[in-house]
């Protein structure tokens, strides 16, 4: 069961992919649409910042009647800021913020590692070439695409212990104690109508972290596939009013997390989420609203994964950004 | 942008088209309207004041050649040109409560808006690439040749890039030129191709709030 828990913090890291930018959101009423989970390829403005705020609820399934260790709830908040260096190449900064319960009453909270990431966005207009700073409606309908790279800080407490002096499980600390690293790449069609596809794939790798007592663990890597349909559903034009409706598909392959170099049982596997919601755009703000629940599991050791990934009954996400 | 587009859906969706067509004798300028609409139905073609042409310039192997204005309607050009560029000086308008008037805002009781027109429309038969300098006007820096390519513009007041304007397609804007006066617009219908740009300045006296550009590139992309 414990060692489930070391997946547990992991899947929500490579959630920071600049999905939900409001980038059209600011003007609105055409153009592509933005998915809720599946990173959209719009990079920001030359000059312009994003306010981002995102909160992604986890409810996990129990496996006993009984008020144990099992993992009740996660609460996954993420606050962020971004800035367009030029038409193509954004940076974002994030502080995430997690508290982690369980059923019997432990819970962990408090700012995660921070969180730096760039992405690069070009586009196929005649050959490749980098997003520029004008697009008509369309050269948005080109295919656009986006490579990004993220950095965590060990900046978390990843020492915590507790009420008794024993350090948590490391799925329950609030930091990696290490770096980690992820790149990847996003894909956007808009069809000039309204729809939208997208599509992002990621690679997520965690450096070994020794721990104060001496154990090491070393988090399995993750590999992310994400598609997404968005459908233009309402606008205003003189509210500048949209709404857009989100189906997506999300795949996560977790591998086997490493204690003391020993692959550990109980972790891993490989888990497909739907994701449905609702995204608005008004103004110069973008908000949203999904529920993501896992549709197909192939856990290592389902039995023993209480708590990780495939086992929630349920997550809500919702994220609001601004750009000013 | 697209707020500022949005401003502009209703000025561009109810004006008029100023087209060059090939007649038998040359080129002719029409105005009216060139494509079918759920406003207008057809194509129809309005009465104009010769009167109010205010140039005729014929681009041909590189050299800029003005025309005079016979002031006769329709306006026929016969002289073969590579690129053809009419402009009309339309002159003051005021919106007043009691209708618009075809006069100076100071010319006018209680005026609620008042903008001086000119329009102008450029006809491409062989693509020089190179601006005529005058005005607003469109150029098109490649040749796109049937539906579904791009007609890459550089849009230029007085020869120089300007930033910002509107450009329409179908009666509908579709971007604005960048800060180096580039904007691309996707072919969807084949046969004479209207794409419309327009720029709106301050007027520089009382007579006027604002000056209204437009500009009307026509080209032929195969059906």
């Amino acid at each position: 069961m414990k060692k489930a828990l070391l997946s547990m913090t992991l899947s929500s890291v490579a959630l920071f992919a600049h999905h939900g930018v409001a980038s059209l959101g600011v003007a609105g009423l055409e153009g592509p649409g933005a998915p809720i989970e599946t990173t959209s390829s719009a990079t920001l403005p030359e000059g312009k910042m994003l306010g981002y705020m995102k909160l992604d609820y986890a409810s996990y399934e129990k496996f006993t009647p009984a008020r144990d260790d099992e993992t009740d709830t996660s609460y996954y908040w993420m606050y962020g800021l971004g800035y367009g260096f030029t038409s193509y190449l954004s940076g974002y900064i994030f502080a995430p913020y997690y508290t982690k319960q369980l059923e019997n009453g432990d819970e962990t909270s408090g700012f995660h590692d921070i969180n730096l990431m760039g992405v690069v966005g070009f586009k196929y207009d005649d050959g490749f070439l980098l997003t520029p700073s004008n697009e008509s409606l369309d050269d948005l309908e080109d295919w656009h695409f986006t490579l990004f790279a993220n950095v965590s800080l060990p900046t978390g407490n990843s020492e915590l212990t507790d009420r008794n002096g024993v350090r948590y499980d490391a799925g329950l600390q609030l930091g990696f104690g290490e770096p980690s690293f992820m790149i990847g790449a996003s894909a956007t069609k808009w069809f000039g109508n309204n729809w939208t596809f997208t599509a992002d794939t990621s690679y997520n790798t965690f450096l070994e972290h020794r721990y104060n007592d001496g154990v090491k663990v070393k988090f399995a890597d993750e590999t992310r596939l994400n598609t997404a349909l968005s459908y233009k559903l309402y606008t205003h034009a003189q509210k500048k009013l949209r709404i857009d409706a989100n189906f997506e598909a999300n795949y996560l392959h977790l591998g086997r997390d490493k204690e003391n170099g020993v692959p550990q049982i109980a972790t891993g596997g490989d888990i497909l989420y739907n994701t449905a919601g609702f995204r608005l755009f008004y103004n110069n703000i973008s908000a949203a609203i999904g529920l993501k629940v896992p549709v197909w599991t192939q856990l290592n050791e389902e039995a023993l994964q209480q708590g990780s990934e495939g086992k929630e009954n349920y997550r809500i996400i919702f994220s609001f950004s601004t750009l000013f | 942008m697209k707020r500022l587009l949005l401003c502009l859906v209703p000025l561009i969706a109810s004006a008029h088209d100023l087209w060059i067509k090939k007649v038998p004798q040359g080129y002719q300028l029409n105005y009216g309207h060139l494509h079918i609409t759920q406003t207008h139905g057809g194509q129809k073609i309005m009465p104009y004041d010769p009167e109010t042409i205010q140039s005729i310039i014929c681009h041909k192997d590189g050299k800029v050649e003005s025309i005079e204005n016979p002031k006769h309607y329709p306006l026929v050009v016969t002289q073969k040109c590579d690129e053809l560029f009419i402009t009309m000086d339309h002159g003051y308008f005021t919106k007043t409560p009691y209708g618009t008037k075809h006069l100076p805002k100071n010319a006018v009781k209680m005026p609620l808006k008042s903008w001086y027109s000119i329009e102008s429309v450029k006809r491409v038969e062989k693509n020089s690439k190179e601006s005529i300098g005058h005005g607003l006007e469109i150029v098109l820096l490649n040749n796109p040749t049937e539906v579904g390519d791009k007609a890459r513009l550089l849009v230029l007041f007085d020869g120089k890039p300007i930033q910002g304007v509107v450009v329409a397609y179908g009666d509908k804007p579709r971007g604005q030129s960048g800060a180096d006066g580039r904007v691309n617009i996707r072919i969807k219908q084949p046969g004479l191709q209207n794409i419309k740009a327009t720029l709106r300045q301050p007027c520089s006296d009382e007579k006027c709030d604002e000056m209204v550009y437009t500009t009307t590139l026509n080209i032929e992309v195969k059906e």
